[in-house]
């Protein structure tokens, strides 16, 4: 699928646009970062000298197409876990996402830690949009900061990426999420990627969930997720820190192929996926 | 009659070659998945020089004030579900010290300490501990609290326990199965659902839940000012103090049966 050209990727949809018209468009992405700016230290039991960002940073560029076919996303929790978050408050994170060049991201239960107010302190600095459509964030220093959705255009499609984060109840201290009202995850993603095909014409739809991959009983996850709504492509997961090898296929309620996918956490994984345009 | 303007003249016909040449102008069939993977984020000989520089003066910072040794540990201590070493020293550690506050303040023992497998973040490694191997496994500062059960809220948290599938705890000895506890021991006598019973927990847990809700229903509530990472610090620099290394507690505190 994939030529490398030295020890840059080059996507062979490059190559292939006069022979069908194929293109394509790489999606990386990572979840549950926890302020890990460091690696791991050399004596941690189970993951010693791996992850980092500037060894992030590398694979990123390593595996970024040279043009702009290609989104760089993270699925939430990038805050809480070292001493950078106790610290700065969040700081570094986020001058580490804009030097790596983040398009978008959501919202994790952590990433309330320091309550609402100082979480939108932290976004007002970032170089990219944070994207939620089931919080309703009327009520709060949130407010128009962010997003319901975010329309980027890659490889001449209109790609609406849409986030989705887990009821914070239980997870988050009051006092810290004061204002913040949790919906339905079906009802709302669905109305957004209604939206998205009908309204905005997205020809390929992302969820940035922060649901958490698979849970026993009625609780929504990644995979009931996909299972109960129309029109996704890809939901890229967190917060329950799953490590897949690769991609997981699944039906949604209509039949059709949804792509989940989560990469760990801790910047320990960098997830990878391709997909490629058919034209008529 | 306006006249026509040149680009008026030219632009239907401009887009129609754009369109031919491009081939944009045909539609989009659809998107489809062409492969993925998940790459193991390591060092490589390409180290990058930019984002070393831009963040080394927040990691210089981070290096000089989380350098303290704490502890020493000749083997490392993990987190576990339903339970693990970590886990066992620190609610130990916790518990202690709680007892210690709890006899001096009211003159009760603590029976148990209770704190969610969420509260450890990584496991201890083997070797020095350091002020920052601290601050990973357990950064939130979170903080001691006591509570006052009746045996009925009691029985609701050893269930709550059980569906948590494990927790930290010192001072509770059970046995859990899909859909039910047994052989519960508090203190080392068996649970008595007409007893009361001193916790030790964290305000966290007590106000949030993490999945422990009865804790709300406590007769009595005693809020303290004692962090837990502070504890959990002090304990650790005693432990090591007399014994020379954290010691491990491997005694068996909840074990997970088979249905029948």
């Amino acid at each position: 699928m994939l030529a490398t050209a030295g020890s840059l990727y080059v996507p062979e949809w490059l190559h292939g646009r006069s022979a069908g018209y194929k293109r394509g468009i790489r999606i990386l992405h990572t979840n549950d970062f926890h302020s890990h700016v460091d690696p791991f230290p050399a004596n941690h039991p189970l993951h010693a000298n791996m992850g980092g960002i500037e060894n992030l940073r590398s694979l990123i560029l390593d595996n970024r197409p040279l043009d702009e076919s290609f989104l760089l996303l993270d699925c939430g929790d990038i805050f809480q876990g070292t001493p950078y978050f106790n610290l700065f408050g969040g700081v570094p994170e986020m001058i580490w996402m804009n030097h790596a060049g983040y398009h978008a991201t959501t919202l994790g239960n952590h990433d309330f830690d320091n309550g609402v107010e100082k979480l939108a302190e932290l976004l007002k600095h970032a170089n990219f949009p944070a994207v939620n459509c089931n919080y309703d964030f009327h009520e709060t220093a949130l407010n128009n900061m962010v997003k319901p959705y975010q329309i980027f255009k890659r490889s001449g499609i209109k790609i609406g990426i849409t986030g989705v984060g887990i009821d914070l109840d239980g997870l988050v201290q009051a006092p810290l999420r004061k204002g913040v009202v949790y919906r339905d995850p079906v009802e709302w993603v669905q109305k957004t990627v209604d939206h998205l095909r009908k309204k905005e014409h997205c020809e390929m739809i992302i969820v940035l969930s922060h649901l958490g991959y698979q849970y026993p009983g009625n609780k929504i996850d990644d995979q009931k997720l996909a299972k109960a709504t129309n029109g996704i492509d890809l939901i890229l997961g967190g917060h329950t820190h799953t490590f897949l090898d690769e991609p997981v296929k699944f039906k949604n309620i209509s039949g059709k192929e949804v792509i989940i996918n989560q990469a760990g956490w801790a910047g320990l994984r960098l997830g990878k996926i391709d997909f490629i345009m058919d034209h008529i | 009659m306006k006249p026509i303007l040149l680009w008026q003249r030219i632009f239907p016909f401009g887009v129609l070659v754009f369109g031919i040449l491009s081939g944009h102008s045909c539609q989009i069939k659809k998107v489809s998945y062409a492969g993925g993977e998940n790459l193991k984020v390591i060092s490589t000989a390409k180290y990058d020089t930019l984002t070393a520089n831009l963040i080394k003066p927040w990691r210089d910072s981070v290096a000089k004030s989380m350098k303290d040794t704490i502890a020493y540990a000749d083997s490392a201590f993990l987190p576990g579900m339903p339970e693990g070493n970590l886990n066992h020293l620190v609610a130990d550690l916790v518990k202690e010290e709680a007892d210690r506050f709890l006899r001096d303040t009211f003159g009760y023992p603590t029976h148990l300490c209770l704190l969610n497998r969420g509260f450890l973040r990584n496991p201890l490694p083997k070797g020095y501990i350091t002020e920052r191997d601290l601050f990973e496994m357990m950064p939130f500062d979170n903080y001691l609290v006591f509570v006052k059960v009746g045996g009925a809220t009691m029985d609701s948290i050893l269930n709550e326990i059980r569906i948590a599938g494990g927790a930290v705890i010192a001072g509770l000895k059970m046995e859990i199965r899909k859909n039910e506890y047994f052989n519960a021991e508090i203190g080392g006598f068996k649970f008595d659902s007409r007893r009361e019973y001193w916790i030790a927990t964290s305000d966290y847990l007590l106000n949030y839940g993490d999945g422990f809700f009865s804790l709300k229903s406590a007769m009595i509530k005693v809020y303290t000012t004692k962090n837990i990472r502070d504890i959990t610090r002090e304990g650790m620099k005693a432990e090591t103090k007399q014994y020379g290394k954290l010691l491990y507690h491997n005694d068996k505190r909840i074990t997970l049966r088979k249905n029948d």
